[in-house]
């Protein structure tokens, strides 16, 4: 049989929510997966492996630096999860202008891999576009997605603390992990000499307790390899498990989808067209509602080969916006310093946490040169062995030192709004194709005048604050992200009030085709600077709502 | 740790000094099982150099030296694997300078140090003739310290450490933490 209540593309961060939310309302629901299964603990290969058991000690080879020349420029990329990436060579796509497009083809997708952070948008973020004539306004307010974000963050447990900062809303917090000396200090002094900054414990969907029949986190700072305990939130820890409780749950790995099934006469898409990845078979799914849930711009590629008399630039695109709009956070940028204190204090464990100093420019009002803000991530730490090869020494008195621990140091790394703007575009590549024979999507993004605005004030300011901390030296992080290399790629199908200038209204539904939403990073209007996986759930959460109502009064068949 | 092992080593380095024309023998009757676990990337003779290197740079001491972490083992791997080949050239070409120029394989185990050191010191003044040996020292660092040897004897390696602890007293000379998280930027 192949019709369902309802299919969902894609098993990541959004697509797993989708499954759950409309499999727990009682649909039989079909989820596609292009890539192949990958089942929580039992296909985490590496995560009980020491060091030493690592190939190379998790050094890349020259083979893999060949296969992986993108997705190897990850933080985490090396041999225990390079397993969860997409091999360049096999996915190619069109770099218009540099883009790093990170992929992890795989139930689960990103999931497994992202860095955990979950941050609320705030009206300031919501509100921006609007009172700044800036792209679209967003069809939604904070009131509209505040009980969504609580239903999330009580679902997938998130460690942190409610500060009552209007920029960055508290939400539904498990007890956070507790700064380390150096951290404390620096938010001492931070905030004594800095009105309006805070240094505060990340919001992180890493578990302090046990939670919904999850462990908590081992402070092995493993995460990447998939892990064994469930203590942060994945698709395969979490949302799939529950979906698949229900009984209504099909899953289908290796399922490319090709296109989106109109049927002109009813008006109404009705299925999709699937590839299987490794026969190259051509199968058809039927549902009376489709949820796009690839990644923003997988999603969008399988929008824009969704070609018909109606839509003959794509899919539920008569506004001609699909596609466009195109943003990443701006970053690579901060300063890292040393400090000659703290020498008789340290830590147990590896935290796989950060501290934030949440946004703090542009608040109240416009103080800076640029508009909108950037927010930083903190990380401290006493040096390990590797100071070793950053300078000169040899011999046992200099062996010996290595194996304690070296001085206090922090790293602050920016993260900042990206503005929308339409030269900012995927398209399709029709002359060449993949091994599927599916044309490849061509990307063509660059920063704007703002982005690049914010680059000094990013480094001054992450300077400036290390400084208060009396340390031995401070130097710059100024590297600046290549678009795509934040991994928090949004737009290119926008919501919004207007089916002219949107693609989807304010419940992620196409503006065009009712029984077909998108819920994943491509529906962004804008980005905030807050790291975006816990609004794409939300969203996701809400727009399920919506749909499962909308059937039930027939609007959507 | 295995001193044996370690003296065995200098046994031969000496032996060749005197009489290299036996040496091959001596190393072929001595050496096929740990030959067997090269990978290749090595000559003899630049194996044995790397061996001088990295006991030099991290020696026996109250925890294993590189030659019981089977560091030179490692970096022959990853020289092979990982290495660009302007990386592996550069290597070789250090390793014959060492072999040449400083006669490094005569030298006794004091000297040896003192010419390490002169190397290492070169290498960060930005001297491009010791670039080579920037590689080799960070290859040996990341070959003992994620060694089974070197985390658990000079490190505290704690597989599942549990609960963590923010802010706990530490004094001078009690072991670091053992990274696991490996990335070697």
């Amino acid at each position: 049989m192949n019709t369902y209540n309802a299919i969902v593309v894609g098993s990541g961060i959004s697509g797993g929510w989708a499954a759950k939310e409309l499999c727990e309302k009682g649909l039989k629901t079909l989820l596609l997966e292009r890539g192949r299964d990958v089942k929580h603990v039992q296909d985490y290969p590496t995560a009980n492996l020491d060091p030493w058991q690592l190939p190379n000690r998790n050094m890349l080879t020259q083979e893999d630096v060949e296969t992986y020349p993108i997705q190897k420029t990850v933080y985490h990329f090396g041999q225990d999860d390079k397993h969860f990436f997409v091999k360049d060579t096999e996915h190619p796509y069109q770099q218009s202008k540099p883009f790093q497009w990170i992929r992890g083809n795989q139930v689960g997708g990103k999931s497994l891999l992202w860095s955990r952070h979950t941050f609320r948008f705030s009206d300031l973020d919501f509100e921006a576009n609007l009172k700044e004539g800036v792209g679209i306004d967003w069809p939604i307010r904070y009131k509209d997605i505040a009980p969504w974000y609580d239903y999330v963050e009580q679902f997938i447990g998130v460690s942190g603390k409610n500060e009552g900062l209007p920029q960055l809303p508290d939400g539904q917090f498990i007890p956070p992990f507790e700064m380390n000396c150096l951290e404390k200090h620096l938010k001492e002094r931070i905030e004594k000499k800095f009105a309006g900054r805070n240094l505060i414990q990340s919001r992180m969907a890493v578990l302090t307790q046990p939670h919904n029949g999850r462990g908590k986190c081992m402070s092995r700072n493993l995460c990447h390899r998939g892990c064994p305990y469930g203590a942060y939130f994945s698709s395969n820890s979490s949302t799939l498990p529950a979906a698949y409780k229900t009984g209504n749950l099909t899953l289908r790995p290796f399922s490319i989808v090709h296109s989106i099934i109109w049927d002109k006469e009813k008006h109404k898409a009705t299925g999709v067209r699937v590839i299987d990845a490794e026969t190259m078979e051509t199968f058809e799914y039927f549902a009376p509602v489709i949820f796009l849930n690839a990644s923003a711009l997988s999603t969008t590629k399988i929008m824009l080969q969704s070609t018909s008399e109606t839509f003959p630039n794509g899919f539920a695109n008569s506004s001609g916006v699909l596609g466009r709009y195109l943003m990443d956070h701006y970053s690579g940028t901060g300063a890292v310093a040393s400090y000659d204190i703290l020498k008789d204090q340290y830590y147990f464990g590896q935290r796989s946490t950060s501290t934030y100093i949440p946004r703090y420019q542009n608040i109240n009002r416009q103080d800076r040169k640029f508009t909108r803000g950037f927010a930083y991530e903190v990380y401290a730490s006493r040096a390990d062995w590797g100071r070793g090869y950053g300078g000169p020494g040899t011999g046992a008195e200099w062996k010996d030192s290595l194996s304690e621990p070296g001085s206090w140091n922090a790293a602050i790394y920016a993260y900042g709004e990206c503005l929308p703007d339409q030269k900012n575009h995927v398209s399709l590549d029709e002359t060449k194709k993949d091994k599927w024979g599916l044309p490849l999507l061509k990307i063509d993004m660059e920063y704007g005048d703002n982005e690049k605005a914010m680059h000094d004030d990013m480094i001054n300011d992450a300077k400036e604050m290390l400084s208060a901390g009396d340390p031995e030296w401070v130097v710059d992080i100024n590297d600046p992200s290549v678009p795509g290399m934040t991994i928090h790629e949004m737009g290119t199908a926008r919501m919004g009030n207007d089916p002219k200038t949107s693609v989807l209204n304010k419940f992620n539904q196409c503006h065009d085709a009712p029984n077909v939403f998108v819920t994943d990073g491509a529906c962004m209007v804008s980005t905030a600077c807050q790291n975006p996986s816990l609004t794409y759930m939300a969203l996701t959460a809400r727009a399920c709502d919506y749909a499962v109502q909308q059937l039930k009064n027939k609007e959507i068949k | 740790m295995n001193r044996r092992y370690l003296l065995k080593g200098m046994g031969a380095i000496v032996l060749y000094s005197s009489f290299p024309t036996i040496l091959s023998e001596f190393l072929s009757s001595c050496k096929t099982k740990d030959k067997d676990l090269r990978a290749g990337f090595f000559s003899d003779d630049e194996f044995h150099l790397i061996e001088g290197i990295t006991d030099a740079l991290l020696p026996a001491t109250s925890t294993p030296g590189a030659l019981d972490a089977k560091v030179p083992f490692f970096l022959d791997l990853v020289a092979k694997n990982c290495l660009t080949k302007a990386d592996q050239q550069l290597i070789k070409k250090g390793l014959q300078q060492m072999t040449e120029q400083e006669k490094f394989s005569s030298l006794s185990p004091p000297e040896k140090l003192n010419a390490i050191k002169k190397i290492d010191e070169a290498a960060f003044k930005e001297d491009a003739g010791s670039t080579w040996f920037r590689i080799v020292k960070k290859l040996s660092l990341i070959g003992y310290f994620t060694s089974q040897e070197g985390m658990t004897k000079a490190l505290t390696y704690v597989k599942v450490p549990g609960d963590y602890k923010a802010c706990i007293p530490y004094k001078q000379g009690e072991k670091g933490l053992a990274k696991t998280f490996l990335m070697y930027w």
